[in-house]
């Protein structure tokens, strides 16, 4: 067997770490591990310089592991990786301690436990360290073939950018014609351009695409596969269903806006939803004296507590349009807040104050109370309450997240937010793409977005489905479960059974019933190894023999 | 945000990565507690893979109480990876009371080697095909019944585990004093603290399975031994 020499390498990361525990005796002490042959402390491990420290440090030693001890591998695990290959060493072949999140981060009043503390996650490191084993990453061929599910103005640009592309696309909308939203605004902020412009020229250029296949009602049944290789099976129009290989899906199903029954005697004549008047507006047979509108109704409460983030640009735009056609119509806004962010919202807020819409602050404390045709509220800067009358009496109610996104989210295995709306696989990092591979977002699907931000993140999600299409293969983090004794395996079916990514199937082999694993289609979340009581299965890179090493480190042994 | 600097942690890529067997080899390594952090319920990053191990954790809990072990020195939190306040206050709490607690093995009246006895027959237990197959199948049972259509309610599910843990602990308590040496059911129900009625059925069951024999006779009473 191969001698396990292991480097250890204590990252200062300027004061963040070496401020709050003592690195040169982390580093010391590491030097007395079992299969460590070589430590350093480095100012930052991540810098040029500190890369080049282990680069070195491995080849000068003939290091055969690597254990860095720094900050959380979210942020530098994929740097070290990269290091360990440039030194010739398989990526697996490294282990990262986190040290700044997990120790002096956290423990800046006691620099003694933090530096015990550390050293003893530095031993939990190395005893991984000393059994990990090469991985290869897993490579499968990619379908050029995209599904874009939702036909609204996301999923259209997102089909038309495939298009353009050169990547055949299948389209699914759940409504009888595609264009989503859009088919029900009239004007679009900031620049008053038509919605119906905007959206008759996306359908168009859909349409028109040879590449792109449209299906209206229809509805996803079943989704099977894995980034490359999706199968999905979609009831269509005439009640038939329709199979689609395809290697990339996009989501775009959009959001519902809240119809605020019981809120502001809400009756959908004359006391109605921002949209309900953009529907007006858009039909032209808006004839009142006096509006008011009121914002986050049904919003920013217990039940529904985030801001919906456009319906206050809706207002403002909307407020603006009636008032330049007519500037004899009154209007006034009530809010608690005001949300118009960037150049252009700040300015269309300017020119709504210029043209006469009056802003009226509530007080959350004293919301409004409705009187007969009238709606009395608290003026914050008058200091006493005031009526006002109203022809209209126009609700800004938030996007909600459509009743089918939930069923939808389980057969695509993604997941969903508190409030419904589709979640990313990263706030910052990943805003656009799933969890799973190969899946993509964007649009009010996952969160109240207006047409630029749709268009905006359609792009981006065929910028980012383009990487697998365009590269043709896809590589898998080859951290992921294998059968590693064939002979212990009895078929039992219980690995398969609680797989929740379709992972594994059971075969008949030479040998009887076995487990099969779907490697490229394996996240690795290790169900199925703490399950199987044959232990004929392995995890990589987690395997039982790793965890009961660091478990047996943990308690010092 | 700060916290108290007594945890040590292992990743896992998620909880439900974790079997029963670590849990137990952990406190056989005279760990004082065992917190298990993960996503939030519904919010699993690997679909279901939280579930699978709250349905593990429960189970190894149920045992712990049956070993005479405080089953507070396992604790399963659930947290998003952005709350970092959170997690704050698990490790908080969780440390709190496992000092309140004290070291592992001071709820029970009998000495190390016998607690270390113990959570070797339970680690055995717990690899049990047996209480594999309930686990791996609880959810299932009670979200959409058995083969025959019957659902079960969490507490239905906690009764039949805690019988099948009261039999598998036994059974591998058993199996572990006949590995040092040949006894008798009376020798067994001494050791362990069971009705030597019970001893014999256990023993009986594991005679057909062909894991224990007869190896001879202490006077009148028959000894037993595992089978090579």
């Amino acid at each position: 067997m191969e001698e396990v020499r292991i480097g250890v390498f204590v990252c200062d990361c300027g004061s963040n770490i070496a401020g709050f525990l003592d690195v040169p005796e982390v580093v010391t002490y590491a030097r007395t591990l079992p299969n460590v042959v070589f430590a350093k402390e480095n100012l930052y491990s991540c810098s040029e310089t500190g890369i080049t420290e282990i680069k070195n440090g491995v080849k000068e030693n003939n290091l055969t592991r690597v254990v860095v001890a720094s900050c959380t591998p979210r942020t530098h695990e994929p740097t070290f990786r990269s290091a360990c290959v440039e030194a010739d060493l398989n990526p697996f072949y490294f282990e990262m301690v986190n040290i700044r999140e997990h120790c002096s981060w956290v423990h800046m009043q006691d620099r003694e436990k933090a530096t015990d503390k550390a050293k003893d996650l530095v031993r939990i490191g190395v005893a991984k360290a000393a059994l990990l084993e090469a991985q290869e990453s897993i490579v499968a061929n990619v379908n050029t073939r995209v599904l874009v599910i939702g036909g609204g103005v996301a999923g259209l640009t997102a089909a038309v950018s495939f298009s353009r592309r050169g990547f055949e696309v299948v389209l699914i909308e759940k409504e009888r014609k595609p264009g989503g939203r859009l088919n029900d605004l009239y004007m679009l902020y900031p620049y008053n351009i038509k919605a119906s412009d905007v959206i008759e020229q996306k359908i168009s250029d859909a349409t028109s695409s040879p590449l792109i296949e449209i299906h209206t009602s229809s509805v996803i049944k079943s989704v099977k596969g894995y980034v490359g290789n999706y199968e999905v099976c979609v009831d269509v129009d005439d009640g038939k269903s329709l199979d689609i290989s395809c290697g990339v899906i996009v989501v775009a199903t959009g959001a519902s806006v809240l119809e605020p029954w019981g809120l502001y005697n809400y009756d959908g004549q004359n006391i109605i939803t921002q949209l309900e008047l953009e529907k007006r507006l858009k039909r032209g047979d808006l004839s009142v004296g006096s509006i008011v509108m009121v914002q986050c109704v049904g919003a920013r409460i217990e039940k529904r507590n985030y801001c919906s983030k456009i319906c206050c640009m809706t207002a403002i735009k909307n407020a603006t349009l009636i008032k330049e056609a007519n500037s004899g119509t009154n209007i006034f806004i009530l809010y608690e807040d005001i949300q118009c962010y960037g150049v252009e919202g700040e300015a269309l807020l300017r020119k709504a104050k210029e043209v006469g819409v009056r802003f009226v602050n509530c007080d959350t404390a004293k919301p409004p109370a409705m009187g007969d045709r009238s709606i009395k509220v608290y003026h914050q800067a008058l200091g006493r309450e005031v009526e006002l009358r109203y022809d209209l009496l126009v609700l800004s109610t938030p996007m909600i997240a459509r009743e089918d996104a939930t069923a939808l989210s389980r057969l695509l295995r993604v997941p969903t937010d508190e409030s419904g709306f589709f979640l990313e696989a990263h706030v910052k990092l990943r805003p656009i793409d799933f969890a799973t591979d190969g899946i993509y977002l964007c649009g009010s699907a996952h969160w109240p977005a207006d047409v630029r931000e749709s268009i905006s993140q359609a792009m981006g999600a065929v910028a980012r489905a383009s990487i697998h299409l365009t590269r043709g293969f896809v590589e898998v983090d080859p951290i992921v479960s294998t059968l590693a004794d064939e002979d212990l395996c009895v078929g039992c079916g219980l690995c398969a059974a609680l797989c929740p990514y379709g992972a594994i199937e059971i075969i008949e082999t030479p040998k009887g019933k076995k487990a099969n694993m779907i490697s490229v289609a394996c996240k690795g979340c290790g169900v199925c190894g703490s399950t199987c009581y044959h232990r004929a299965i392995k995890m990589n890179h987690f395997s039982n023999e790793q965890i009961s090493a660091q478990i047996a480190a943990v308690a010092g042994s | 945000m700060q916290y108290v600097p007594d945890i040590r942690t292992i990743r896992v890529m998620c909880t439900g990565r974790i079997d029963p067997s670590m849990i137990l080899e952990a406190f056989l390594h005279g760990v004082d507690g065992v917190l298990i952090l993960g996503c939030r319920e519904g919010e699993c990053h690997y679909v279901t893979g939280n579930i699978e191990a709250a349905n593990k954790i429960d189970m190894t809990s149920r045992l712990m109480k049956i070993i005479g072990i405080d089953s507070d020195r396992l604790y399963f939190g659930h947290l998003s990876s952005a709350e970092g306040a959170r997690f704050v206050e698990l490790a908080e709490g969780f440390t709190k009371r496992i000092r309140e607690i004290g070291p592992l093995g001071r709820e029970i009246k009998e000495d190390k080697e016998v607690l270390k006895f113990r959570l070797e027959a339970a680690k055995a237990a717990v690899e049990s095909e047996k209480l594999r197959w309930v686990i791996g199948k609880k959810t299932e049972f009670m979200d959409q019944g058995n083969k025959y259509g019957e659902r079960f309610t969490r507490h239905e599910i906690g009764r039949l585990l805690d019988g099948i843990l009261m039999d598998e602990i036994s059974v591998k308590e058993i199996q572990l004093l006949l590995q040092e040496r040949p006894l008798s059911v009376r020798d067994v129900s001494e050791r362990i603290d069971l009705p030597p009625h019970r001893v014999l059925r256990y023993i009986a069951g594991l005679r057909r399975k062909g894991v224990v024999r007869l190896e001879g006779t202490d006077g009148v009473s028959p000894l037993y031994s595992l089978q090579g």
